[in-house]
């Protein structure tokens, strides 16, 4: 064995005149290296910035959510605690901006308290995040106050009272700059709603709840008295829950742009194969001379790994530097969806991961045209017109089954998904091969017809595309999967776009009418015909109850397991009760059916099809009712399905403003 | 030094089977000088790739310095070469990255990295150096060292070829038209280069050419004709065994 020193010797002599062509080596790989790492970074502050924040996104300790003010019971069941807490009624509604004279909905959120306990509201003036709760005053969202061309000290008109804006609200508290362009928020202070007529019978007003606790722990406290709070149909949510939602909302995003990357990095691996396989091709002769002189095979390899290494080295450090010049605009590309502030801060573990992702990628690639290098015969040194390769290596199979191990396990890495992974892998191979396979075929059928009357310009090219060391393969397969990879790109934005915009095509409406009585229907069609606005569709909404579910009739439910409120005991878990079994042990029944199901009142109305956003995931639609005692049958939203325990087939008793009516889940 | 025996090489294309060498025999001594002319396409250069240990024969046996070829795979073959065997090129084959200087080191690098540290004799990579810069200087090239190849002019190319050839002190040498691509005048001196640095090292000579002249001045001439040898005759000039000096 050679002394390690000779060969960077040799490596550096043989390169030397010869460096430009190994820059094409290193810019195949720096883009992709730089993104990966960029989105690496990224990924982990993000996660950081979610853990670090997470209080300042919800503002409390834990938030509750309802679509009624909260009961005696429920008080002292979250007061079990000591605590401050803020109370918030938010609900849409009309805005009239006096000085321009226009009006908007937008989201009116009347507060009392003093929210947030964790972050601030930002404002312009400073302190209007204060005093607008001391007054009849607004803080109004500062893209209103633009569009309107409204400023503090203006009024807004909220139902029947006017309020003097105080300021302009920049950020609050968890919100993205998408969230409050599409439903503006206007604070407003909550003892000024019904002097403002705003709360009628059947207002549609979300309550939420915002609790600071002062001691204890607020998320043990939560699992304690969360199926309390579910089983009275409150929702809650903690700065864990909220930190968990947002980690897993955000994992999907970073996760995704970062195999974009790796796929970037992939292409540029392609790249590097190529450069090395010019550029061992180019060597031939000078390695023929090098095996002539005494260099054995194994040795010439390494002459030519050592310089693939360091190029990989060098291209993998400035591509994991770029990335982090880069990663410094990711948060401002995101910034509209982001509700939480990003910082910039290196991660040294990205920038180390994104390098030594490179050199492995560089090496595993560069690794199929390095292999030959040592089936070179010196015999070439007497006759060029020698094949400079020859007979097949069983190696390059082995570097073949190494690349696909190590892209599978870094998406798997990525994914956390080990059939994801590998159905990523295959996709790739997959569409490697077709791509390959096209490009054989299309080298096929240019040397089957050759066109051999056109002029000599198209002559000469077609012939280079099958003369020797052509690169036609592998450019069709590195432009392919570009392409490829690019076409995926754009089909998945567009499968997204087209999910969120289905209501937004032509057939489908874009506004609805609620509570409209028999008697004001043909007043409501006159006045929409009049804008020319065609009613798409009118359907009736009749207010029911479930009274009985597979034979548990509701009063009995309610019954056996008392009030609501802090009071009930063991109350039940989302869709099972618990009970004691003999041997004392918990023992859950998958057939009961939670006691909130008979709590509610349930606005129910039908449809003889689906809308194209909607879709069928067990059984079928309704079938036509032939007789008095033939059940209806009904469908429920898989979510209400699963939440109430209700399955297909499963008979259902509605109390039909006073008449039982039974009904079968379809 | 060189035991050719009943040598044959054959190549298979298309189907073909093509004889370039057929059963050929000869032996080379120690300190020998031999020409092999013969017309294009008579086998001179297989010869010489397979007596090189370059090319492995389809039948027949080689020994190359007591040691038989055909029992070496291609790195022991590359062993052997880089121990015994200088080769000088038509086309000089320098390796145009490296200077002129280093393109000399190499074949001693080469063996003095295969050596135990004890083995490697004085000076080390200033010796390597020191050797390389001692041959240049013999050929006429000491302010030419750090010239790139393609700085050269054909006729220099070819001295730092010679000099290379002679790095790691071989007991034979193959050239294989080394005038070929050279001006008469310039042709003359680097002939004159050979002959003057193989009497000098006692090297074993095998000089594949078309130049009858150039072949005249060894030793012995084999001639070859359609993969045979057509004739092999000695001439009374061969320089004698104890006249070997080492540079």
């Amino acid at each position: 064995m050679k002394k390690i020193s000779w060969y960077f010797l040799m490596a550096w002599r043989d390169s030397r005149r010869d460096q430009s062509r190994l820059l094409l080596f290193i810019a195949a790989i720096v883009l992709g290296i730089a993104a990966l790492v960029s989105t690496l970074s990224f990924g982990r502050n993000l996660r950081e910035d979610i853990d670090g924040q997470a209080s300042e996104l919800l503002g409390a300790d834990m938030v509750i959510y309802s679509n009624r003010p909260l009961s005696k019971a429920d008080e002292k069941l979250l007061d079990s605690l000591p605590n401050e807490h803020s109370e918030e009624c938010s609900f849409a509604s009309m805005v009239y901006f006096v000085r321009s004279g226009q009006s908007r909905l937008v989201q009116v959120r009347a507060i009392e308290g003093d929210y947030p306990y964790y972050g601030e509201l930002e404002t312009t003036p400073v302190p209007a995040a204060i005093d607008f709760r001391k007054k009849q005053e607004a803080l109004v969202d500062k893209t209103l106050l633009l569009q309107y061309g409204a400023q503090p000290g203006d009024s807004v008109r909220i139902g029947e009272l006017s309020f003097m804006i105080a300021g302009s609200l920049d950020k609050a508290p968890g919100r993205n700059e998408i969230s409050m362009t599409v439903a503006p928020p206007v604070y407003i202070p909550l003892r000024y709603m019904e002097p403002a007529g705003l709360l009628k019978k059947g207002s549609r007003v979300n309550y939420q709840y915002y609790y600071h606790y002062l001691q204890g722990d607020p998320e043990q406290f939560a699992q304690q008295i969360g199926p309390r709070l579910e089983a009275v149909g409150l929702h809650y949510e903690t700065v864990a829950m909220r930190k968990n939602r947002m980690t897993n909302a955000f994992r999907n995003l970073t996760e995704f742009m970062t195999l974009i990357s790796f796929i970037a990095l992939l292409l540029g691996a392609v790249g590097v194969a190529s450069s090395v396989n010019i550029y061992i091709r180019e060597k031939v002769n000078d390695i023929a001379i090098l095996r002539c002189l005494g260099l054995k095979a194994r040795q010439a390899f390494l002459v030519y790994l050592v310089q693939v290494l360091v190029i990989g080295l060098l291209g993998s450090v400035l591509g994991a530097g770029l990335g982090l010049v880069l990663q410094q605009l990711l948060p401002g590309v995101f910034k509209d969806i982001l509700p939480l502030e990003t910082r910039f801060r290196v991660v040294w573990p990205a920038f180390f991961e994104g390098i030594a992702v490179g050199v492995i990628v560089s090496l595993l690639f560069a690794l199929l045209p390095l292999l030959s290098v040592r089936k070179i015969s010196p015999l070439l040194t007497l006759r060029v017109s020698l094949e400079p390769v020859r007979g097949r290596d069983p190696l390059r199979w082995l570097v073949y089954a190494v690349i696909l191990v190590f892209i599978t396990w870094f998406s798997y890495l990525r994914m956390e998904n080990g059939r994801k992974a590998l159905v990523f892998t295959a996709s790739l191979l997959g569409a490697f091969l077709v791509l390959t396979g096209i490009a054989r075929l299309f080298l096929f059928l240019i040397r089957r017809a050759f066109p051999e009357r056109w002029p000599y310009l198209w002559r000469q090219g077609f012939a280079n595309l099958f003369r020797p060391n052509n690169q036609t393969v592998i450019l069709i397969v590195t432009i392919g999967l570009g392409t490829t990879f690019i076409g995926t790109l754009f089909f998945v934005q567009q499968f997204l776009i087209d999910q969120v915009t289905t209501s937004a095509n032509g057939g489908e409406g874009n506004m609805v009418l609620f509570d409209i009585q028999p008697d004001q229907v043909k007043g409501i069609e006159g006045l929409a015909g009049q804008y020319h606005l065609p009613v798409k569709q009118e359907i009736p909404i009749v207010t029911m109850r479930i009274v009985e579910v597979r034979g548990q009739r509701g009063d009995s439910v309610l019954g056996q397991r008392g009030g609501s409120g802090a009071g009930a005991q063991n109350s039940g878990a989302p869709a099972a009760r618990r009970e004691r079994g003999p041997a004392g042990g918990l023992r859950t029944d998958s057939n009961a059916v939670g006691r909130w199901v008979f709590e509610q009142e349930l606005r129910v109305t039908y449809r003889d099809s689906l809308t194209g956003s909607e879709k069928l995931v067990a059984g079928q639609l309704g079938a036509p009712v032939r007789g008095p005692n033939d059940p209806v049958m009904i469908s429920l939203a898989e979510d209400f399905a699963k939440r109430w325990n209700i399955r297909v087939g499963d008979p259902v008793v509605f109390d039909v403003q006073g008449v039982a009516d039974s009904h079968g889940g379809g | 030094m060189l035991k050719i025996e009943k040598v044959s090489k054959t190549y298979t294309a298309g189907g073909r089977t093509l004889t370039v060498l057929d059963n050929v025999s000869f032996q080379v001594g120690e300190g020998e000088t031999v020409s092999i002319v013969g017309p294009s396409g008579s086998g001179k250069t297989t010869l010489l790739g397979l007596s090189a240990g370059l090319d492995r024969s389809s039948t027949g046996t080689i020994e190359l310095n007591g040691v038989s070829l055909g029992a070496l795979d291609e790195d022991a073959r590359a062993v052997l070469r880089n121990k015994y065997v200088g080769f000088i090129f038509q086309n000089f084959q320098l390796l145009p990255t490296l200077t002129a200087l280093e393109n000399v080191m190499v074949p001693i690098e080469l063996q003095q990295s295969d050596l135990r540290p004890r083995q490697r004799g004085a000076g080390g990579p200033t010796g390597v150096r020191a050797r390389a810069h001692e041959l240049l200087e013999q050929v006429g090239l000491g302010d030419r060292m750090h010239h790139y190849p393609a700085q050269l002019s054909g006729g220099e190319q070819q001295r730092v070829s010679l000099a290379r050839a002679f790095a790691n002190r071989p007991r034979i040498l193959f050239a294989d038209e080394p005038t070929g691509n050279l001006d008469t005048e310039t042709s003359e001196l680097v002939a004159g280069m050979i002959f003057d640095l193989n009497r000098q090292a006692g090297t074993t000579l095998v000089l594949v050419t078309h130049n009858l002249e150039l072949a005249a001045s060894t030793g012995r001439i084999i001639k070859l004709g359609k993969g045979h040898i057509v004739s092999d005759e000695t001439d009374l000039r061969e320089v004698p065994s104890d006249k070997k000096k080492t540079l």
